[in-house]
Parts: structure tokens; C-alpha cells; sequence
């Protein structure tokens, strides 16, 4: 089981979870009782705002679990060790004779060599004054 | 040609090494050489041997030479760069700058022989 990467903000964000989905259901209480259409839609717009706080808090938590699901995956699938692969002995085989011809054609080429040094003179350093290489 | 003056301690340089596309490239076993040490000797080189100066000696013309190992491998390609001429004259501080008078003894003039009879 992977480590959650964030246990920290995970917190955080359920606290936050817990105290918006209470405003948002005593709003919802509220306007269940019908009051005068200037407060309701007052309430109304506030419970807007608290549902979509919610919602994104919600999101946000949803994919803390995606990753952590993700991060397992990747955990039994071996992370981070890469395994070397097994093969036949007559694929191997096969292998190896492919990597030489790959090996044998590479070999005649060579790397282009230098040709030319070149030597460029600054400004002479008056006596008394340490030249700097 | 590169003009200096025996009133110079030293020449910086630099070394450049190209491929014959032009692009940068190394050399191991970088070695300089002055033509002529009684006018220009190598001075202090740089870690990677890539610049350094020459140390002005006295008057004349000389010139770097140097040579590298353009072959990374096992064998061996040098390849050798000359510089310019460098011609070294001498410096105002080694010239003439001023004329001196010292006196003698006065000589006495000669007294002049008596009138003949």
C-alpha cells in the first residue's frame, strides 16, 4: 500500500469538507421553510457558493485517492526496480547476433578527429601587472 | 603579426581546436613550444591547457607552436597550430631618454712667446 502523499492537506480538506457540508444542509433547512422571497434568495445563493466550496473540496479528495490508487499500481508493478527480462536461450541468441551486426556496422565509422588548433594573442600585460591565463 | 615591447612581461593566448566542419572538438596531450626561448618563453598555462601567456624575454620575432593528440582511441593523430609571428621591439623604458654633459679639467691657455728681437 502506497503512502498517502499528501496526509496533510488530505486532513485539511475533510475538516474543511465537514464544516461547509453542515452550512450546506442548514441553508438547505432554511429554505426548505419557505421564507420571504428576498431571503430566500439570499440563502440561496449562498447555499450556491457552499456547494460548489463543497464540490471542489470533494473533487480535490477524490483525486488524492486516484493518485494514491495510481501510486499502488505503479508499487505492484514492481517501482522502482527494473527487473532485467529472461528469455530463451534461442532468443537470446538471436539477440546477441542482431547487436553484433548493429555493433559491426557502427563500427566503421569513426568520430571526426580534430584538425585545427589555433592560437590567438590578447593584449600584451605591461611589466608590473599579473597576466591572467 | 603581434607587436610587443621588451617593456611587456607578458602575451596572453587562447587555443582554439576545430574539426574540418569547423565545429569545436579536443585534443589530448596538449604541448606548447616557443621558436625561439631567447625571445619569447612559455609562460603559465591554464588547467586545461586551452590558454595561458608567454613571457616576453628580449627583443626579436618568435612564435608559438603546439601540438595535440587528435585521437581519443588507443592511437595517436597529432596535429600541430603555429601562431602568428610575434615581433618584440624594445620598450621607451629600455631606450635612450637623456643626454648627460660631465667637464674636465679646464686646460690653461698657453702663454704666448716673447716678442722676436
Amino acid at each position: 500500500m502506497a503512502t498517502d502523499p499528501a496526509p496533510a492537506l488530505r486532513a485539511e480538506l475533510l475538516a474543511a469538507q465537514t464544516v461547509v457540508g453542515s452550512q450546506v444542509r442548514g441553508l438547505s433547512y432554511l429554505i426548505a421553510t419557505d421564507p420571504p422571497v428576498d431571503l430566500t434568495a439570499v440563502l440561496t445563493s449562498a447555499l450556491d457558493g457552499r456547494n460548489r466550496r463543497y464540490f471542489l473540496i470533494h473533487k480535490v479528495l477524490t483525486d488524492l485517492d486516484l493518485l494514491l490508487a495510481d501510486l499502488d499500481a505503479l508499487e505492484v508493478d514492481g517501482y522502482p526496480t527494473l527487473d532485467p527480462i529472461q528469455v530463451a536461450d534461442t532468443a537470446f541468441g538471436e539477440l546477441k547476433t542482431e547487436v553484433g551486426d548493429i555493433e559491426a556496422g557502427a563500427a566503421i565509422f569513426q568520430e571526426m578527429m580534430a584538425s585545427m588548433m589555433e592560437v590567438t594573442f590578447g593584449q600584451p600585460v605591461p611589466k608590473g601587472k599579473t597576466a591572467s591565463p | 603579426m603581434a607587436d610587443v615591447t621588451t617593456d611587456d612581461a607578458s602575451l596572453p593566448f587562447t587555443l582554439g581546436v576545430t574539426k574540418p566542419d569547423g565545429s569545436p572538438a579536443t585534443v589530448d596531450n596538449i604541448v606548447y613550444a616557443s621558436s625561439d626561448e631567447t625571445v619569447l618563453r612559455m609562460g603559465v598555462l591554464a588547467a586545461n591547457n586551452l590558454s595561458g601567456s608567454v613571457d616576453i624575454v628580449a627583443e626579436g620575432t618568435a612564435r608559438v607552436t603546439v601540438t595535440g593528440d587528435a585521437d581519443h582511441g588507443s592511437g595517436v593523430h597529432t596535429i600541430t597550430g603555429v601562431s602568428e609571428d610575434v615581433h618584440v621591439s624594445t620598450g621607451p623604458s629600455s631606450m635612450a631618454s637623456t643626454f648627460s654633459f660631465t667637464f674636465g679639467t679646464p686646460v690653461p691657455k698657453v702663454p704666448a712667446p716673447p716678442p722676436g728681437p
